[in-house]
């Protein structure tokens, strides 16, 4: 009877090894394959954008404004991107606080404001890359996200101070994404990332922390489209004849 | 005795090894779930915490552009740092201008001073010029009365003419000037969206230019001109006085966000104007929105 129960107990310890040892060996594999960095997610998500000569995709945007009164509200707006590398993008927004387009052909760039059938078109330098500072330098707006769509989307995003954190495996419309967080002096950036392949910015926040109440930025993107069509048409801005061209002024203090 | 503690030692020695294959799942789930820095694939089953939030209400008319931002982040949305350098210079001038103000309420001070010492000059001067005027007004009291008696006669003449023509100017400044809350060339009618405060300041027939009030209306853009400081308000302007705001006219060369209701666009030289009740506004582009500059015309 004893023997039998040392036998049981060998039989058991023996299975129990070759069950773990198995195990353990998947696991160190699946590790080699897909264990890695948040700064080398990072990378790949830029990476990935940075070899795709051209690209659509579109933004649902909700933004906070803090009133006069103190109370901070959030505005909307929807807008759809078209880029082709390195000198041109065209994007249509409309928000709650108007509409406009905006066209960069790699010489000039217009905004055009379709409720007062105004726009303004400028010189611009030959290169994305140049123009994203350009115009919110000069101008004192931005094409929203188009520090993502430039050459090399991730040299703005890795002047971070600190590394970036990974944060979780969270949700952005009911599917899991890999959830990083990016921290600056002036802004706390973070993104959500596709665990598929190839990996996409799903989701966007930045939070203006050094604003009074800390007004966020937040952008969900969708539909993006590496074959977009693009005609003649696409990156210039054709004034019909009831159009207006007005100058800009200088940025606001 | 040590058959027994044989025994023993290999039962405990399976127990632990059939816990330890057991629960290696879960410890291997919990390390990719928290963990900062790392990605694994493979089963997504992580614990995420979430605060749910519900998206309700629908998109109206429009955010109102009335309602005006201390911060707005309208034109932003990129990972980059020059706005931010402009919201912190714009926080920089807000403080040179609360000094220039103190500055210009001591020099307003040291003003009172020399104009009280100028009145008691001038007090002793006019003694002076009094008596000489007395006599003078004696010889031209006896000329008027003679040009008088002349002038009536024309006079009469040309108040019947005048009556027809006031009768047609004034049809036409109805029609040219806009009582929609607006500029109605010597000050303005009170923008509906003022409510009571309208009443409650004592604005009952009109805003007339150079009334006072204590009180800011119930929405308002503090503009510049420079370094002077106005209130808008829907067309109207204010010019802070120590604590209290004067109604002034529109300040040539002031920049606002949106105009009151029913202006008129036009076009002059390949150049966009609106007409608001005869005060002209171009039309611009700055930090990507379109703005009104009030401009003479």
């Amino acid at each position: 009877m004893i023997r039998f129960r040392i036998f049981f107990a060998l039989i058991i310890t023996i299975t129990t090894t070759f069950i773990l040892t198995e195990k353990i060996q998947a696991q160190n594999d699946d590790n080699s394959q897909s264990l890695i960095t948040s700064e080398e997610l990072l990378n790949q998500v830029c990476d990935f954008l940075k070899s795709k000569e051209s690209f659509g995709v579109e933004m649902d945007i909700t933004y906070d404004n803090l009133l006069n009164s103190g109370s901070k509200v959030q505005y909307s707006g929807y807008q759809s991107v078209v880029v082709k590398k390195p000198s041109f993008l065209q994007s249509n927004y409309i928000g709650d606080q108007g509409n406009r387009n905006f066209y960069y052909d790699g010489k000039t760039f217009t905004l055009f404001s379709p409720d007062f059938n105004v726009f303004s078109t400028q010189n611009a330098p030959s290169t994305l890359d140049e123009l994203v500072n350009d115009i919110e330098e000069q101008y004192g707006f931005t094409v929203p996200m188009s520090n993502l769509f430039i050459n090399n989307p991730c040299s703005v995003l890795l002047k971070a101070t600190e590394k970036p954190l990974f944060i979780g495996s969270n949700l952005v419309n009911r599917k899991e994404t890999d959830h990083l967080l990016i921290v600056t002096d002036d802004w706390d950036g973070q993104l959500w990332v596709s665990q598929d392949d190839p990996p996409l910015i799903l989701k966007a926040i930045i939070t203006y922390k050094n604003l009074p109440n800390s007004p966020q930025y937040t952008v969900l993107f969708s539909n993006w489209n590496f074959e977009p069509s693009i005609t003649n048409e696409t990156f210039k801005f054709t004034p019909n004849k009831d159009t207006t061209q007005i100058e800009m002024l200088p940025p606001s203090e | 005795m040590k058959n027994l503690t044989k025994k023993s030692f290999i039962f405990i020695f399976t127990i632990v090894l059939i816990t330890v294959t057991i629960f290696s799942d879960a410890v291997y789930a919990g390390r990719r779930g928290g963990g900062g820095g790392s990605r694994v694939s493979g089963s997504r089953s992580g614990s995420v915490n979430r605060s749910s939030g519900s998206r309700s209400g629908s998109r109206g008319g429009g955010a109102s552009p009335r309602v005006n931002s201390r911060t707005s982040v309208q034109n932003r949305g990129n990972f980059s740092n020059s706005s931010q350098s402009r919201q912190v210079n714009r926080s920089q001038n807000q403080g040179d201008r609360q000094a220039n103000r103190s500055q210009n309420q001591t020099n307003r001070s040291q003003n009172q001073g020399d104009r009280q010492a100028n009145r008691t000059q001038n007090q002793g001067n006019r003694q002076d010029n009094r008596s000489n005027n007395q006599s003078n007004r004696q010889d031209n009291r006896n000329q008027i009365q003679n040009d008088r008696q002349d002038n009536r006669g024309d006079r009469q003449n040309n108040r019947n003419e005048n009556i027809n023509n006031r009768q047609n100017n004034r049809q036409d400044f109805v029609n040219d000037n806009w009582y929609g809350g607006g500029w109605y060339g010597r000050g303005y009618y009170a923008p509906t969206g003022w409510g009571a405060w309208t009443a409650a300041v004592g604005f009952t027939t009109g805003v007339i230019l150079g009334a006072t009030v204590n009180s800011l209306p119930p929405y308002y853009d503090t503009v510049y001109v420079g370094s002077t400081s106005y209130i808008y308000s829907d067309g109207v302007y204010l010019e802070p006085v120590n604590d209290s705001y004067t109604v002034i006219s529109p300040p040539v060369g002031v920049v606002v966000s949106y105009l009151p209701d029913g202006c008129t666009v036009f076009q002059e030289n390949n150049v966009q104007y609106y007409d608001c009740g005869g005060i002209y506004y171009q039309t611009f582009y700055q930090n990507g929105s379109t703005v009104y500059q009030v401009v003479e015309f």
